[in-house]
């Protein structure tokens, strides 16, 4: 249809088309803050998303190739557990009997030295008399308690003695120190000589280790193999920091260790330690008891040497939380009846108009706004990734206290509404404006907590830690509304590695 | 000054500078506008910050129509938005205007030029005519003349009909006409 032309359109329209009212700086400030609160907007989110999946999966490929590495070379290493080595003509007038009392530590004092999960290498060897020997090794099962060994007499009391190889033509049963987390000297002295008083080393060559030298060596004894009496000279190749009083051992036979849980890492001294895990923790802010317990299941990694812990995760988090709507409506005032039309009929018998009011019923509603609020229930859906560092204060058996420092990242990821509407009765609702939930965006904390673990077996482990976060990027709602960024939390975990 | 396709990532990514320039750039010609549609500046600015909102949420939108304008975007939201606040307005508002709907189309008056009048009226003054109109009056003709609707689309918009929509711009042309020749002669017997 064609527009029709009027000079008043055209006068107006050209008089207005460009005007331009400079806004207020009220309203530009208002604007600007309220503009910073919005979600941001773009292909970020699929880039981010795309990001996160291959650092998850490259954590994921990373940990289960360097098990693989690891768990290979403990095993490789343990295949010598048959004898190997052999002595030559000297050896064999070193090695004692083996129920001649050599080299055995006495049992004063026996401590419990925490050692890491130590790898006991004692190769048993069954000399060929007529080959030179070129090392003396004697191996016992690894126990998974680090701390629990065998005695002489079978019993559980400490740590056995690793055999030191030695020149070829040497017999030399010393005592390695076994793996611990501290560098006392003096303890370190005092559990090997523990440790090798519950070691017997049998060795096939009937020679003793030379009484000058009992207070030095420790030969240990060796399973079904004869000992000449000790007399014989066995130089002395022990460090300063494995050498041992000369006490007899206890038997003659290594009984074997009771190993229900073999180790899958190496704990070897000076590696790095890499165990991957699945965790599902349960968080609980403290000192707000409205909010609402995170549950998380997560996949991470924790890196360790000696007593320091590194540990990174990314997990699939889930809690319920409100979220609120304010209602804008008005107030019902009640209902009357409106009149529509009237009518008139000429009444001839008597004259006049005869009315017909036509009314219908109407509601009435006040014009004053009101305010209300009302809140949903939500549930929410965050990526968590925490970043750890740590230090084991203290191991002991099944036990051991870390404390632990870092950041935790949580992305928001969506949120699912809950049941829930509004009732309004019979007030008229102008609008409804949705207050955006605090949870609704990315959340970032720094924190430090204090983590108290504690084996089940060699897999699962369960721990409690409580925690103080501090919260990093607190929106101005956040600011107005809590009291503190510093929040107390407990958060209780159940852990299984692979 | 940032380019409108910089303006619009930046916008996006919700950058401060972006956001400051957005409002800076087109907040003026959107206010004015918006009074033109709310007849005060109190209601125009509350329209403005409405529709800036409605912009932030749905600049991504625009980002699929690459060859619309982005200022003409803006000005349709701008509009959508005080059509919206003008018909809650109306609901919550208990006048009931009493002028019946004609359903006719009076015949049109003789045109007057008003060429010779535009320099002598200040842009203020013609705001201020049209802001003085009853808001149906107003919303028509702002709809008709400045935005381009058909009366057939303003009918859809207002959900009025098709000659309510025609009578309505009637009106406002002949009210308008009344107080441009009410304002020359003010500032005739002035001088």
């Amino acid at each position: 249809m064609k527009r029709d032309s009027h000079p008043i359109d055209d006068f107006f329209r050209e008089s207005l088309k460009d005007t331009k009212v400079t806004p207020s700086a009220q309203s530009r400030i208002h604007f600007l803050e309220e503009a910073a609160l919005l979600p941001r907007q773009g292909g970020f989110k699929g880039f981010r998303w795309n990001n996160l999946l291959g650092v998850a999966g490259l954590l994921i490929v990373t940990g289960i190739m360097t098990y693989v590495f690891l768990a290979g070379k403990t095993y490789r290493s343990s295949d010598t557990v048959s004898a190997t080595v052999v002595e030559n003509s000297s050896i064999q007038s070193q090695i004692p009997a083996p129920n001649t009392p050599q080299a055995t530590l006495p049992a004063t004092e026996t401590t419990q030295i925490p050692v890491e999960s130590p790898e006991k290498q004692v190769n048993t060897s069954v000399p060929n008399p007529n080959k030179p020997s070129t090392s003396y090794t004697q191996h016992i099962q690894p126990s998974v308690n680090p701390s629990v060994t065998l005695t002489p007499n079978g019993s559980r009391k400490t740590e056995p003695a690793q055999i030191q190889k030695t020149d070829p033509g040497q017999t030399v049963a010393s005592v390695e120190p076994p793996i611990m987390p501290f560098t006392d000297k003096e303890k370190v002295n005092k559990a090997t000589k523990e440790i090798a008083a519950n070691v017997q080393v049998n060795t096939a060559s009937p020679n003793a280790i030379p009484k000058e030298n009992q207070n030095e060596t420790l030969p240990g004894s060796i399973e079904d193999k004869p000992m000449t009496a000790p007399g014989n000279d066995v130089p002395a190749t022990s460090s300063s920091s494995t050498s041992v009083p000369s006490t007899p051992p206890a038997s003659s036979s290594v009984p074997a260790p009771q190993t229900n849980f073999p180790k899958l890492n190496d704990p070897v001294k000076n590696k790095i330690n890499l165990q991957p895990y699945f965790e599902y923790s349960l968080d609980n802010q403290l000192n707000s008891p409205g909010t609402k317990p995170v549950h998380t299941l997560s996949l991470g990694g924790q890196l360790q040497k000696g007593r320091f812990i590194f540990s990174v995760g990314a997990g699939y988090a889930m809690t319920n939380g409100f979220h609120s709507y304010q209602v804008e409506y008005n107030d019902y005032l009640g209902r009357y009846k409106k009149l529509d039309s009237i009518t008139f009929a000429w009444d001839q018998n008597h004259y006049h108009l005869l009315p017909s009011y036509y009314m219908s019923e109407t509601s009435v509603w006040d014009s004053l706004l009101k305010l209300d609020s009302y809140s949903i229930e939500n549930r929410y859906s965050l990526l968590k990734m925490p970043v750890k560092i740590g230090y084991q204060v203290y191991t002991k058996g099944w036990f051991s206290l870390s404390v632990n420092t870092g950041a935790e990242f949580n992305f928001f990821i969506d949120s699912k509404q809950g049941s829930g509407e509004y009732s309004a009765g019979q007030k008229k609702v102008i609008q409804i404006h949705d207050v955006k939930s605090d949870l609704e965006r990315n959340r970032h904390y720094l924190l430090f907590d204090l983590s108290a673990a504690c084996n089940l077996n060699r897999r699962i482990s369960i721990a409690v830690e409580p925690q103080m976060k501090y919260f990093l990027n607190p929106s101005e709602t956040d600011s107005k509304e809590i009291k503190s960024l510093l929040t107390p939390w407990i958060r209780t975990t159940l852990k299984i590695k692979f | 000054m940032l380019s409108e396709s910089a303006l619009i990532k930046g916008v996006q990514k919700r950058n401060r500078e972006a956001l400051e320039e957005l409002h800076d750039r087109y907040a003026p010609a959107l206010l004015g506008l918006c009074m033109r549609y709310c007849g005060n500046r109190t209601d125009a600015e509350d329209v403005l910050h409405d529709a800036f909102i409605k912009i932030l949420m749905s600049v991504g939108k625009f980002m699929e129509r690459p060859n619309s304008s982005f200022e003409g975007w803006l000005k349709r939201i701008a509009v959508n938005t005080a059509l919206n606040f003008l018909r809650d307005k109306t609901k919550m508002s208990r006048v009931v205007e009493l002028e019946p709907v004609q359903e006719w189309i009076p015949e049109e008056e003789e045109e007057t030029s008003l060429a010779a009048f535009a320099g002598r009226l200040e842009k203020d003054e013609i705001m201020a005519m049209i802001c003085e109109l009853p808001h149906g009056y107003r919303t028509v003709f702002n709809m008709y003349v400045f935005e381009d609707f058909s009366h057939k689309e303003i009918a859809e918009a207002l959900n009025c009909s098709e000659n309510t929509s025609k009578t309505q711009l009637f009106k406002a042309r002949a009210m308008l006409q009344k107080k441009i020749t009410e304002v020359l002669s003010k500032q005739s017997v002035s001088k």
